[in-house]
């Protein structure tokens, strides 16, 4: 890799300030022709606060700036020799009678020659506002995100091409966003002893959509296409179990349920999950399997979180203190994978999993029909196209969540007494970190964690991973 | 002065954007890139090693059928109108073809004429299985003989081109690796494609669309065949000249040292496969931690329960060749009565009362070994015997060479083809299957004998194959005899009944040992109890296995009758649907052409 830089700096009576720079960069990881790219930055802010017409507000707003950025960023997100075919030798486990492994040799996948950077341009406005001798203080930002050219798979192929399709900068991709912070802190007197508070809040969200696609015309549901929000997540509509086997038997007869009945090794009976034929053509499917023809599917929710939000208290007085984090998102979504063992249990893989303490409360059987999970039967959950395993609006959960996220208790002991002792200071605290958390993900499943889910992406951490940790802490904290 | 400058700087700059330019080549030092590649025999070998693991099957004793149950029943047998179209895979992968056709197109840069020919060979030999791999499971499959490039539209987007354009490529592939492949090898091994693997695979896939097309006559939903297409009798034919040719011409042989008790069963126990009979094979090697299942399958409760069912039993003819079906209350024999005096390949194939296991010094009686069996029968062959070396009654520890094509298929296969075309000679079956009676010390299979009375039990609805009939309805039913007998457990039975129109005995013939109620059972006479079966409270006799019935064993007829392995599971068949494999969802969606088999319901609406 090789890069040039220049940057250049404006700062006129610390009112309007200017900076330049850009980065022109090669890298050995692109083709000949494909390697360099330019990345210029622009920034400018505006001090309101300090222009002399401002005068008469200033005892009031303090502060008060408005600035603006425009930035790009290049990204060399693929491997070392990615536009080259490389044959590489192993040693197989498969044998020739010649007393040793055989050798052999592979060739790399197809890529694309004219792989390049990716390019992240972004568009930022900010206000920064402090009222009241910076008491009261705000910062407000919006940002727009392009990244164009994103490195993709160049498109789905069919299974007869061999080999993982090659990757292309095909995709553009926008993230509008923003972020809030609202913060106040002030001291009075209470008693004769100073007493000092402040509130911190602040929130932020965002959405990024896939602006340009141009492998997908015909948009399969199932790769991006243009108008993509990402994370969305594409299901059934199952609104409630059999209620009686004539119903279950009628309703099969019906409609055509092959597509979700994987691992069912008898008929579909009361306390079965029941599809809805959102469509109306008597079959339960993905239709073509496109966005304008999903069959039975719908965008259910979005797996990104949104709303993301934090608050802050903390107080001092009289040589104590305490803080308080809370800290939380708005709706967002996830579907139990097949091996999250912890939320399937036994419908999961009956061989390997385990009983859950309350599982069976919340399992259908005729004296109770109101149960959330349908009448017992193993690996419907496991197998790919079984009733559970496939997407659907009943056991899709919301992991919105409010976190206790942090609580401080602390004091600290007069300075005048401990360095009598030669101790600077002495300050002896408690904290406790994940003191408690509230979230509709609990409704069935007290062992998961709103958070920990999202990381669950391995089997094997799905299968056994460990909870989030509540941590309290007892501390003594002495400087000399 | 200034014009000097300016020049001597604009030459620098270009001077040093060309030399950053050279700095940013970079190529890899630890790999080879696809252009100096492909060179030489030795990079063509490595490049074509890997198709052997990846092609040929390796694991034959696994297969599950109508002579064969497990304890998870395979999704082909039970899942009935729950088997559903996979999403993605489902055997639809076909980056084995890219590999091969990969090899074809670089063979040009390598300048040694002999290599070219012989990887060029191996190729297309690998090529012709990989097809023939494909059309056996879902019939039309669009043909690719190059390397594709994912511009490719029209080649990626293909719709299925018809089973018949299939076979006639795979023919082709098949005659340039008979003509290009090697006769041997210099280790004289069988563990690479010879001309005669060639051959004999070519006989085995002509027979395969040859019965596949006589069986499905009719079956118009199965194919599109184009007019011009060949006849099943065309397919029979060259399945009858290329085993004759493999026959006649090779240098393979039978294993036989004149032991009709044992030959059959060392053939598959050695150590090292015998390249005689062996004509193509996979090496295990347990100094090179290459090991595979087949003793722990057989010994093992956890290795899957492998169980051959009454049916295969049922198949095998007594010691002098009488039919077993003749005998006196043969339907309702106890095991030890059934197995004696039977062809002498039964007990080299399944364990029968009186046989031991001996692992580390500690020998044990392991005949109907409950545990283990799910019908009350044991698989006996590909078990090693046990050494010092290691013990086999282990997951995972068997060293035995695996055959792949052995010449006994190659008998059978030229038998039935000539038996279907009318065409078969007593001296035909001489010179194939009679060679197998003598080797197990059985009496020949005598033609006119065979077809003046068939087998009622071959033919009868419920246990045989009603749907042979013709003038050579008796011998072929002798022929299918031999080949359950012969190539018990060698991976080819499922694809029998796909090409035999047989599917039906998966939903009639799962059953095992029959018993005639409760009772202590002691089938070596050595006075001590092999198996209580009991029902109310458990009975204090002293007997090696003690079960429930209805609870611990199921019987057919509740408290007697035939075992039935996986009670709880119904064995089906879909005869309009499940001759042919579904395509795979994610396929159909990114290609429209690709039409579904028929009957498969994958929830598209296209």
């Amino acid at each position: 890799m090789l890069g040039f830089f220049g940057r250049f700096n404006y700062d006129y009576k610390g009112r309007y300030l200017v900076e330049l720079s850009g980065r022109y960069d090669g890298s050995s990881r692109f083709a000949t022709g494909h390697r360099w790219g330019f990345f210029p930055s622009a920034s400018a802010g505006w001090r309101i606060s300090e222009e002399p017409f401002f005068k008469p507000a200033k005892p009031v707003v303090s502060n008060l700036k408005l600035r603006g950025s425009f930035g790009t960023l290049g990204n060399q997100v693929v491997s070392n020799y990615a536009y080259i075919r490389t044959v590489s030798l192993s040693n197989s486990d498969y044998l020739f009678g010649e007393g040793s492994y055989a050798r052999s040799a592979s060739i790399s996948a197809p890529n694309a020659g004219d792989l390049t950077w990716e390019t992240v341009q972004q568009y930022n406005v900010g206000l920064d506002l402090g009222l009241l001798k910076d008491r009261l203080q705000f910062t407000g930002e919006a940002y727009i995100r392009n990244t164009l050219g994103m490195l993709v798979q160049s498109a789905e192929l069919p299974a007869v091409y061999g080999a993982s399709a090659p990757k292309q900068n095909s995709a553009n991709l926008q993230t509008r966003g923003f972020e809030l912070t609202l913060s106040w802190k002030d001291q009075f007197n209470l008693f004769g002893y100073p007493f000092g508070y402040g509130i911190s809040l602040n929130l932020s969200d965002y959405a990024s959509y896939i602006t340009k696609y141009d492998n997908n015309p015909t948009k399969i549901v199932s790769d991006h296409y243009v108008g993509r929000r990402l994370g969305e997540i594409w299901g059934f509509e199952v609104n409630k179990l059999f209620d009686t086997d004539l119903e279950a038997q009628r309703y099969s007869e019906e409609v055509d349920l092959s597509y979700v009945s994987e691992a069912m090794a008898s008929p579909w009976q009361a306390g079965d999950v029941k599809y809805e034929d959102l469509n109306g053509d008597g079959v339960i499917g993905v239709g073509a399997n496109t966005v304008d023809d999903p069959g039975d599917r719908r965008i259910l929710g979005n797996e990104l979180p949104s709303l993301s939000y934090g608050a802050t208290l903390s107080l001092d007085y009289f040589g104590f203190d305490f803080s308080i984090f809370f800290q939380g998102t708005g709706d967002h979504y996830w579907y139990p994978p097949r091996w999250s063992f912890p939320f399937w249990g036994p419908f999961s893989n009956p061989m390997q999993t385990f009983l859950r303490r309350d599982f069976l409360k919340d399992v259908w059987d005729y004296n109770n029909k109101n149960a959330y999970f349908p009448r017992a039967r193993g690996y419907i959950a496991e197998a790919s196209g079984a009733s559970l395993n496939r997407v659907n609006s009943r056991y899709l959960q919301n992991c919105r969540y409010l976190r206790l996220k942090n609580v401080t208790v602390g004091y600290t002991v007069p300075p005048k007494w401990t360095k009598k002792i030669g101790i600077e200071k002495i300050r002896v605290f408690f904290t406790g970190e994940n003191m408690a958390c509230w979230s509709p993900l609990f409704d069935h499943c007290a062992y998961l964690d709103p958070e920990a889910v999202a990381h669950d992406s391995s089997e094997t951490q799905g299968r056994s991973f460990y909870p989030w940790q509540k941590n309290f802490m007892f501390g003594i904290d002495i400087q000399f | 002065m200034r014009k000097i400058n300016i020049l001597w700087m604009a030459a620098a700059t270009l001077l040093f954007a060309n030399a950053c330019e050279k700095a940013l080549n970079k190529y890899p030092l630890d790999t080879v890139s696809e252009e100096s590649y492909f060179e030489n025999a030795t990079q063509l070998q490595f490049f074509t090693n890997p198709l052997y693991a990846a092609i040929l099957p390796d694991a034959p004793y696994d297969e599950q059928s109508d002579l064969m149950v497990a304890v998870n029943p395979s999704s082909l047998l039970v899942n009935g109108s729950y088997r559903t179209v996979p999403t993605s895979g489902g055997s639809w992968t076909w980056s084995d073809l890219r590999r091969i056709n990969t090899c074809l197109g670089n063979l040009h840069r390598c300048s040694d004429p002999v290599a070219v020919k012989e990887y060029n060979a191996l190729c297309k030999f690998f090529r012709a299985w990989f097809y023939y791999n494909k059309v056996r499971r879902f019939g039309d499959v669009p043909w690719i003989d190059h390397e594709l490039a994912s511009t490719e539209t029209e080649a990626l987007y293909r719709p299925r081109d018809s089973r018949e354009v299939i076979m006639t490529h795979i023919l082709e592939d098949l005659d340039e690796a008979i003509a290009g492949l090697p006769v041997s090898y210099a280790n004289g091994k069988t563990y690479r494609a010879t001309k005669w693997a060639a051959l004999a695979l070519k006989a085995r896939i002509c027979l395969f669309e040859g019965t596949f097309r006589k069986y499905h006559k009719g079956d118009i939903t199965l194919w599109t065949l184009p007019a011009t297409a060949r006849s099943a009798e065309d397919y029979l034919q060259m399945a009858a000249t290329a085993a004759a040719e493999l026959i006649d011409h090779s240098p393979h042989k039978l294993y036989n040292t004149g032991n009709p008790h044992a030959d059959y069963q060392t053939l598959f126990s050695e150590y090292q496969a015998n390249a005689g009979e062996y004509i193509l094979s996979i090496d295990y090697d347990y100094s090179l931690n290459t090991c595979h299942d087949a003793s722990g399958v057989a010994l093992v409760a956890a290795c899957g329960r492998n169980s051959p069912t009454r049916g295969l039993i049922d198949h095998y003819l007594m010691a002098d060749g009488t039919r077993y079906s003749s005998v006196s209350g043969w339907e309702t024999k106890n095991f030890a009565e059934q197995v004696a005096n039977r062809d002498p390949r039964l007990h080299q194939t399944i364990r029968i009362p009186g046989y031991n296991y001996t692992v580390l010094s500690n020998t044990r009686a392991q005949y109907c070994d409950m545990e283990i069996t799910l019908t009350g029968y044991s698989m006996n062959k590909f078990v090693m015997p046990a050494d010092n070396l290691a013990m086999k009654d282990i997951r995972d520890r068997s060293y035995n060479d695996m055959p792949v094509i052995r010449l006994a298929e190659v008998y059978l296969i030229f038998a039935e083809a000539k038996a279907e075309l009318e065409t078969l000679t007593q001296t035909d079956l001489d010179i194939s299957v009679n060679k197998l009676r003598r080797r197990a010390g059985m009496p020949d299979l005598n033609l006119s004998d065979a077809n003046a009375a068939p087998d009622p039990y071959l033919t009868s609805p419920s246990t045989g194959y009603p749907n042979v009939t013709g003038t050579n309805q008796g011998v072929i039913l002798e022929i299918r005899r031999e080949r359950v007998v012969e190539m018990a457990f060698e991976g080819l039975r499922y694809e029998d009944l796909l090409r035999w129109k047989s599917g039906d005995r998966i939903a009639r013939c799962q059953q095992g040992m029959y018993f005639p109620g409760t009772g202590n059972y002691d089938w070596n006479g050595d006075g001590k109890v092999d198996l209580c079966l009991y029902s109310g409270s458990k009975p204090s006799v002293s007997a090696t296995y003690k079960l429930k019935i209805g609870t611990d064993i199921f019987l057919t007829e509740g408290s007697k009758g035939y075992v039935r392995p996986c009670n709880s599971y119904t064995f089906t068949f879909d005869p309009d649907r499940d001759y042919l494999y579904p395509i795979p969802i994610e396929e159909r969606v990114l290609n429209h052409r690709l039409v579904q088999n028929p009957n498969w319901s994958d929830g598209l609406n296209f």
